[in-house]
């Protein structure tokens, strides 16, 4: 048996994670199955639900930006940069200097390397007349086998368009046979 | 106070140094990455790992890519500025042409090549079987219908030679024609140079092989 001003205590602590459909499927039964029996609380669901609606059809407000300003300021002192200034001055002492120069070195030598290879776009004549002979040959090789390939095809459908019709009538007509010579569409 | 400062000093020298030696390694990663940036463009086709070359070395091999390849192309400004333009989309030009081969091997080898490049998306424009002859010319659409990704040229004569042509790049459909006619006259030219009957087929042949050695 369900203690019915106990749930309606428990409801009235859930009406909102109910409205934001946050409830777990257990938790959810039992706020649906104890609004449906309790009007009080059922009244109460449908006012909350309400206001939310209404809460939501409400423009959104923007701060204006002389508070943020004002908020910043108050939040923010003025010496702030200062002090985080003379906090980095301290900490990055002289006992930073060996990583530093590490890390400049690093950099250094990484630039150099990268440069390096940049100019190696600068490229040898020789090089490029050689490239530039392969790339015609490739082109050339791949004309020459279209050409190929292209006067094979041709004759294919010259052989079974039109010689292979041509002989099959001949040979009809040589057996001094009745059968149509084939025409093979036109 | 002295002491937590200390203490921060000490962890911002290790991280540094954890960056001074890591930045190096990182750096050399993104130098070196460009190397092989060619095998992610979408017309590139790793015939290696198709298993169509095997163990054999190629007796020519043609590797162009990148300023090199950028720099060839402009080279050729001055003979036709049109078909510089043209070629201008090209980013990798590759060539293997194999001699003394089983050439049932290689037709098998090719016939699985053309089934993996089908299941890729890439579309056959032309299939010749001929006697001992096979050639197929693959192309890969671009992302609309006026373009190419990549074209392929398989071609395996008997016993005496296979070619492997991949060309990468976006090349417009309507220059193909302009492309594969470019300089099929030059080598001619300089072939007929050099033989006398060119007509005879053993000077064809010749012609042939040392014509792929550019």
């Amino acid at each position: 048996m369900t203690d019915i001003s106990h749930d309606c205590g428990w409801l009235r602590k859930h009406i909102e994670a109910f409205l934001d459909d946050e409830l777990s499927n257990d938790a959810k039964e039992r706020f649906e199955n104890h609004a449906a029996t309790c009007r009080t609380c059922r009244a109460e669901v449908e006012q909350a639900q309400r206001i939310l609606t209404q809460l939501r059809q409400l423009p959104a407000l923007e701060c204006p930006d002389d508070v943020v300003e004002r908020v910043r300021e108050t939040a923010l002192p003025d010496d702030g940069p200062n002090r985080i200034r003379e906090w980095f001055a301290r900490a990055w002492a002289p006992s930073l200097r060996p990583a530093l120069a590490t890390i400049t070195v690093a950099a250094i030598v990484l630039t150099s390397i990268w440069v390096g290879r940049v100019n190696r776009t600068t490229i040898d004549p020789e090089e490029v007349a050689e490239a530039q002979a392969a790339l015609k040959w490739t082109l050339a090789y791949v004309g020459e086998v279209s050409e190929r390939s292209g006067k094979a095809v041709r004759d294919e459908a010259i052989r079974n368009g039109l010689i292979r019709p041509v002989q099959r009538a001949l040979e009809s007509i040589h057996q001094g046979s009745d059968v149509e010579p084939e025409t093979n569409g036109g | 106070m002295n002491k937590s400062l200390g203490i921060v000093r000490r962890r911002v020298i290790e991280v540094l140094l954890i960056i001074a030696v890591v930045l190096p390694f990182t750096f050399s990663n993104a130098i070196a990455a460009p190397d092989d940036e060619y095998k992610k463009l979408p017309g590139y086709v790793d015939f290696d790992a198709m298993g169509i070359f095997g163990n054999a070395e190629p007796k020519v091999e043609v590797f162009l890519r990148g300023p090199l390849l950028k720099m060839a192309i402009e080279a050729l400004r001055h003979e036709d500025p049109e078909l510089v333009d043209v070629l201008a989309g090209i980013q990798l030009v590759r060539v293997h042409v194999f001699d003394s081969l089983d050439y049932d091997d290689m037709k098998d080898k090719t016939e699985s090549a053309v089934r993996t490049l089908e299941k890729k998306g890439w579309e056959l424009a032309v299939r010749v079987r001929e006697h001992d002859e096979s050639i197929t010319i693959h192309m890969l659409p671009g992302k609309n219908d006026e373009t190419l990704e990549g074209l392929v040229v398989m071609v395996v004569e008997g016993d005496d030679e296979a070619v492997f042509v991949n060309i990468v790049g976006t090349l417009n459909v309507k220059d193909i024609g302009r492309i594969v006619n470019a300089f099929d006259d030059d080598i001619r030219i300089h072939i007929s140079d050099d033989d006398d009957d060119d007509d005879d087929e053993e000077a064809a042949k010749r012609r042939k092989k040392r014509a792929y050695n550019p």
